[in-house]
């Protein structure tokens, strides 16, 4: 990645590149509760995926618990997913550009204590992947936003599931993926220290 | 299980150290306090001709059950024993010291008071038993509570019967008014009327003969009272002596005894503090070991696959922390970013 941040945005290219290489188009990312990362690997990961220059990438933040990608991009009260899904807004009327070039960003759009309806998530990633290379989601935590990260896995291709390193306890970890009825979920371990495993600060991927 | 075993086996040093430092000084101090106890007891008949029903609790006094004489001694024994008043009385009558400063004083009767041990043999047999450091102690002390509960329970029928005798000399004292006034009556009726009376007269005298009579009897009547009720107490010593009979006196004992249940008491406390302090350790390790440590964790203990290690990012040379979150933000949503950046990398 050719940023000041270069740096920073490279621990995803490995990630990413293993979504690439695995003919991945729609990935979501959640954890087990709040703090796992799983929105600093959606972003890292869309951003790494846009650098790959394969394509378009959409970054969609489906956390409607707690919309921090949205935050992030200053567009808290813009229309985004939620009022695609029901149908008040086109999908390419409420994207938001971004300052990285192959890297549109959806927020979460206006929820106002509903849920918006997710029957129609395929069709809502058929039409983006008509645009679109990849489709990349912020989810919520397994254990807040079960019922939505059920529906998101019903529709994603893969869900990795982020654990924190040293802090999230593995009970929570294994109800996550028993609630979410993950079958082989794959992990991504964030914040891993040099003595975790790998031994250097370099990020690492199975290529599995 | 195998997640507690398997801790178990990690933290077996820790273990080991724990159970050493809990069982070894309880085992000590089971055997100071065994080797330390010289039990002294004296068994007592009492026996009482009426069967007696006694409230089985204080809150509810319908609930009440027939108790044996052996049971109702050792009642009043155990709540007496309960008592600082009766325990000091003990304390001064033997030689075993009065409690130091007046902190210690409560401390020093709880613990004296506990060193007493009721048990009852029979329906008529109970025996009561005091251990002590020493073996002199013990016996002096059983004969001391022995004799105090005797004392104590002269003081309260002597005045019992105090009480009923001055109640009786306030009456003899109103009788020999009403006698002296009736006597007064006659003499002046005789002064005043000579023979020969009429009939109205004669029954007039007879009358006061009569009831001059009846306040004499009166008088005579309560006057053997009063000397009975002087030797109630003595005869209620006499029966007390034969329903409460020591029947084997305490015997000064050379070898240590009645140390066995403290002892066992001490050392299994110990045991059992071992055994939870190892526990709570075992379960303290796996809440410890319920975090990936290493990557080798997540294939052991989670049902899934590592495909990505996002590595620790190290901070950056002006000594700030650099959030990661915040850096890609920038990268991604420029200027707008920075502010919102959310702290959840």
């Amino acid at each position: 990645m050719t940023d000041p941040n270069g740096r920073l945005c490279g621990l995803f290219d490995g990630l990413a590149t293993r979504i690439r290489s695995a003919e991945l188009r729609t990935v979501g990312f959640t954890g087990a509760v709040y703090g796992e990362g799983a929105s600093t690997l959606a972003l890292g990961t869309s951003l790494s995926l846009a650098a790959l220059r394969s394509g378009q990438v959409l970054l969609v933040d489906a956390n409607w618990l707690r919309p921090s990608l949205t935050s992030d991009a200053a567009v808290r009260s813009a229309p985004g997913l939620a009022d695609v899904l029901r149908g008040d807004a086109e999908l390419g009327k409420v994207l938001v550009p971004t300052d990285r070039a192959g890297l549109s960003f959806l927020a979460a759009g206006g929820v106002d204590g509903r849920r918006p309806p997710l029957e129609d998530l395929s069709s809502f990633l058929t039409d983006a992947l008509s645009e679109f290379s990849a489709v990349v989601a912020d989810l919520p935590p397994a254990l807040a936003g079960e019922s939505v990260v059920l529906a998101w896995g019903a529709a994603l291709e893969q869900i990795f599931v982020v654990v924190r390193n040293g802090v999230t306890p593995l009970a929570l970890v294994r109800r996550a993926i028993e609630e979410v009825a993950l079958e082989q979920p794959q992990i991504v371990l964030n914040r891993a220290t040099a003595a975790t495993g790998s031994g250097t600060a370099a990020s690492r991927v199975a290529m599995t | 299980m195998r997640r507690y075993l398997d801790t178990a086996r990690r933290y077996r040093w820790v273990i080991i150290l724990v159970l050493a430092l809990t069982w070894l000084p309880g085992a000590a101090m089971a055997y100071l306090e065994y080797i330390t106890s010289y039990e002294a007891d004296a068994t007592i008949w009492t026996q009482r001709t009426s069967q007696q029903f006694a409230s089985l609790s204080p809150q509810d006094p319908g609930l009440s059950a027939l108790v044996s004489p052996a049971q109702e001694q050792a009642g009043i024994l155990m709540q007496l024993l309960k008592t600082r008043s009766f325990l000091e009385k003990i304390v001064e009558r033997t030689s075993v010291g009065a409690p130091g400063a007046e902190g210690d004083e409560q401390r020093f009767y709880d613990e004296f008071s506990k060193r007493f041990r009721i048990d009852i043999l029979g329906t008529n047999l109970f025996r009561l038993a005091y251990r002590a450091r020493d073996p002199h102690t013990a016996p002096e002390v059983v004969l001391a509570t022995l004799d105090q509960r005797q004392k104590n329970l002269l003081a309260s029928r002597t005045a019992a019967t105090d009480a009923g005798t001055s109640f009786y000399r306030s009456e003899l004292s109103l009788a020999e008014n009403q006698a002296l006034d009736t006597q007064h009556e006659l003499e002046a009726f005789d002064a005043a009327h000579k023979p020969p009376l009429s009939a109205s007269e004669d029954y007039q005298q007879r009358q006061l003969r009569l009831a001059l009579e009846d306040a004499r009897s009166r008088v005579s009547d309560i006057k053997g009272r009063i000397d009975r009720s002087g030797v109630m107490p003595g005869l209620l010593e006499m029966a007390d002596n034969l329903d409460f009979q020591v029947v084997d006196k305490p015997l000064d004992t050379a070898r240590p005894s009645g140390g066995t249940r403290p002892a066992a008491t001490i050392a299994g406390s110990a045991m059992l503090a071992g055994i939870a302090l190892a526990i709570a350790l075992i379960v303290g390790g796996i809440l410890l070991a319920g975090r990936v440590e290493a990557e080798s964790d997540i294939g052991r203990l989670v049902p899934g696959t590592l495909v990505a290690t996002i590595p620790e990012v190290a901070r950056g040379k002006s000594g700030r922390t650099r959030e990661l979150r915040t850096a890609l933000a920038t990268v991604a949503f420029g200027g707008a970013a920075p502010a919102q950046a959310r702290a959840d990398r």
